[in-house]
């Protein structure tokens, strides 16, 4: 059979052709756009490196540190760095933190830290002169940092006496729990103060103070959940941090005593929002690390262009309060 | 139609550009690694500057501080070539702090150096010692950021070669599309060229076979081909115009020469029926038989048969209206004219016959033999007293019949043989009847004429001299059909 290739046909097949050539460059063209995607970065010159620095026991309060600058990094034309070295590493100290701060030549540091004992030599730029530095946590009058941003313990403690009694009847059973010892003089302060809100309001036998000693053999949460449980029927617990308030609501639940037992708790974070929110505390206090970091940027901005800022910050304490109390 | 020249340099176009993608994509995926081996590449500097200054704090050789100079000029020089500012770019402002931490270790190693060469320990292993946490750092730094490239290349690498595997499948695709649609380009365009020539050549063979009824290519392209179509189309259309110019031409001729032949036809048959009419033959026949009849009853026997005769001779000449009469009959017709002449001129002349019996059937025009008697009588014998002879021979074989009359009498002159002829041949039937100044007879002409055109011959009739001795032979041969 003699195959009959007529004009139409070809001119057919031709057409064909071209409109498969053309959907081939596209596909070429959109895959080698794919392909050259990876080098394009779109970078920022910044004016200033600013680092953000602190012990890895307080790692999660330093990253929030950290995203609060960076929020506001470009406004304030900086980059911002995060330094916490690796917990595993035994040999870090403040003096570690710092001397990397003058290794890098940084602008400015933002070092959320405990109380300074000793001699350190503080961070300082190659040719001898210091680094604005602006401390978060504990006060030090010692040391010259510029601004000083932090809780006022003493009120917080206050005020987490008052909710605590707003949310209890005089003769129920508190227990505070005390997951960082009284090494930490925050925690001291904020604890002693509490102490002194409540202690005029409930019975001396219905208040106790719980203080979570990590063992060797049980992680904190099971520590927490095995006082808890030996603790017998308690009808408000307190929970002076974040973590221990996530745990504390893991235990009860546990325990089967979420609902039965009120929950006054630590925290910004994520779970902490979606325990609140599902009902499993009731009250829930609110440091704004985001927002000292990004005030602490602020100060050190002004105090790079303008040569000063405000020496002393107190951070807002936000109280997230769920139904009413009998 | 497309150019075939603007599709093979599109197709050309198309595969340099894919190849120029290929070749990207190849340098790219090799230069992948790059990053990393220009880290590795500055660690080792810095790793020989380190050596080189413990080398020196330990024991303060020539060569240690030499070397240490030396590395760490190199490492300056790479380092600066890290970026110098902070950035919002993750990757550029590690670059930065590892910038920051090199200059810091090479600040710090030069204070080493010479608090160890001022002799001064104390500061020595302070510039030392923070050196080496510096340097620690640095490593660090590096070391992160090495690994990340390292996996942010692994990364980049395997998507870039899954990239380029699609994209080196796509270009084989588009190559051999474009070859096909090369092939197609190719074939349309040798199509396009080739078809034209070939209606050209199967219409140069049909005109070439005297065929002219082909189409017309009415092809407006104003390229090569386009020219040769309308030149071809003007050469048909000529030809035709010329055949019909022709044609027509011939027709007119034909028309003319029918008209002639028809009008000559009619002229002689008018020309017969005049001389048949010269005589009326109603009275003439009444006449003759009374006169007969008369004869008779005076018992004037020769006279009655005289009458009969010259009866039978103008019967002859009048009765015949298709002309066509036998050997025999005409033989007979004139025996009757010979009688008729016998009585009127009576020994003066004798008359032989010599018939082939058997050749006196074939058709032949009338009133041929007798004209020619006739004239001998009247021209060829008239100034012969006594003994003059005409003889009538006929004879035959398969091809011809030829039929002879001679006379013995002066001769024919070739003068006005000449002019017979020549007014024979041009058919004009202007006559004189006197033979001697040239003008010819009538009678002649009309013989010859019709001899000429009843046998399509031109030579069926000759005039010679009498073969027997003088006088006049008139010559017919006439070819059997």
């Amino acid at each position: 059979m003699k195959l009959m290739i007529t004009k139409k046909t070809v001119s057919v097949l031709l057409i064909f052709c071209v409109v498969l050539c053309i959907a081939r460059i596209f596909v070429i063209f959109k895959s080698f756009s794919n392909f050259t995607e990876n080098s394009d970065n779109l970078s920022e010159k910044r004016k200033y490196n600013i680092v953000v620095t602190g012990s890895s026991e307080n790692q999660s309060f330093v990253r929030q540190l950290y995203e609060g600058a960076e929020n506001i990094s470009s406004v304030y034309e900086c980059a911002i760095e995060y330094y916490v070295p690796d917990s595993k590493n035994t040999g870090t100290t403040l003096q570690s933190l710092f001397d990397y701060a003058s290794f890098i030549d940084a602008d400015g540091v933002i070092v959320y830290t405990g109380s300074f004992t000793g001699d350190y030599e503080l961070p300082h730029h190659r040719n001898g002169n210091l680094i604005p530095m602006v401390t978060i946590g504990t006060y030090n009058p010692d040391i010259p940092q510029i601004s000083y941003i932090g809780v006022n313990y003493s009120g917080l403690g206050k005020i987490l006496g008052n909710e605590l009694i707003a949310m209890s009847g005089i003769d129920e059973k508190i227990c505070i729990l005390n997951t960082k010892g009284y090494a930490d003089t925050n925690y001291s302060t904020l604890i002693s103060s509490l102490f002194y809100t409540i202690s005029d309001y409930y019975e001396k036998d219905n208040v106790k103070i719980l203080t979570i000693q990590q063992s060797s053999s049980l992680s904190k949460e099971d520590s927490i959940r095995q006082e808890l449980a030996s603790l017998g029927n308690v009808d408000v617990i307190v929970s002076l941090s974040e973590e221990s308030t996530i745990m504390t609501v893991q235990a009860l639940t546990d325990l089967n005593r979420s609902g039965k037992t009120r929950l006054l708790g630590f925290g910004d974070g994520d779970e902490s929002r979606f325990y609140f929110d599902k009902g499993l505390i009731d009250k829930l206090i609110l440091i704004n690390p985001v927002g000292m970091g990004s005030r602490a940027v602020t100060e050190l901005y002004e105090y790079l262009n303008n040569g000063y800022a405000n020496n002393y910050i107190t951070s807002d304490i936000e109280i997230l309060r769920r139904g009413s109390f009998e | 139609m497309i150019s075939l020249m603007f599709g093979f340099l599109l197709a050309f176009a198309i595969i340099v550009f894919m190849a120029n993608i290929v070749f990207f994509i190849l340098q790219k995926n090799n230069s992948m690694y790059q990053t990393n081996a220009d880290i590795n590449r500055y660690m080792s500097v810095l790793s020989d500057t380190e050596d080189s200054l413990e080398s020196y704090m330990r024991n303060r050789t020539f060569e240690s501080i030499n070397k240490f100079y030396q590395n760490q000029n190199e490492a300056e020089l790479s380092a600066s070539h890290l970026c110098s500012y902070p950035s919002s770019d993750e990757i550029l402002h590690w670059e930065f702090i590892i910038r920051q931490l090199s200059f810091s270790f090479f600040d710090l190693s030069k204070k080493a150096v010479a608090a160890r060469r001022a002799n001064n320990a104390l500061m020595a292993d302070i510039y030392f010692s923070k050196s080496v946490d510096c340097y620690s750092l640095l490593r660090e730094k590096i070391m992160d950021l090495n690994m990340y490239f390292f996996i942010q290349n692994a990364i980049n690498y395997s998507r870039n070669q899954r990239l380029s595997t699609i994209l080196i499948k796509q270009i084989i695709a588009l190559v051999f599309i474009v070859l096909i649609a090369s092939i197609i380009l190719i074939f349309m365009n040798v199509s396009h060229t080739v078809k034209p020539l070939s209606d050209i050549s199967e219409v140069a063979l049909k005109l070439a076979q005297r065929d002219f009824d082909v189409e017309l290519f009415n092809n407006i392209k104003k390229n090569e081909i386009g020219n040769i179509c309308r030149a071809f189309d003007s050469m048909v259309i000529s030809i035709r115009e010329y055949i019909k110019t022709i044609w027509e031409k011939a027709l007119k001729e034909n028309e003319l020469r029918e008209r002639e032949i028809e009008v000559k036809a009619l002229y002689t048959e008018s020309q017969l029926k005049t001389l048949q009419n010269q005589v009326k033959p109603h009275f003439l026949f009444n006449t003759l038989n009374t006169g007969a009849q008369l004869a008779m009853i005076e018992g004037a026997d020769k006279t009655c048969y005289f009458l009969e005769q010259v009866a039978d001779f103008l019967r002859y000449n009048i009765q015949h209206p298709e002309n066509e009469v036998t050997i025999a009959q005409e033989l007979a017709m004139l025996d009757s004219y010979i009688y008729i002449m016998k009585v009127r001129f009576g020994e003066r002349y004798s008359f032989i016959k010599d018939v082939d019996e058997s050749v006196i059937d074939v058709k032949m025009p009338d009133m041929i033999l007798q004209p020619l008697v006739e004239n001998c009588i009247k021209h060829g014998l008239a100034d012969v007293i006594e003994n003059g002879r005409i003889k009538i021979t006929v004879k035959g074989d398969k091809e011809y019949i030829e039929i002879s009359i001679t006379d013995n009498g002066c001769g024919f002159n070739p003068h006005v043989k000449e002019v017979l002829f020549n007014q024979c041949n041009q058919n004009s039937h202007f006559v004189n009847g006197d033979n001697q100044t040239g003008h010819v007879s009538m009678g002649l002409v009309n013989v010859i004429s019709r001899l000429r055109l009843y046998f399509d011959d031109k030579d069926v009739l000759s005039i010679m001299q009498n073969p027997e001795g003088q006088g006049t032979m008139f010559y017919i041969k006439i070819k059997r059909k």
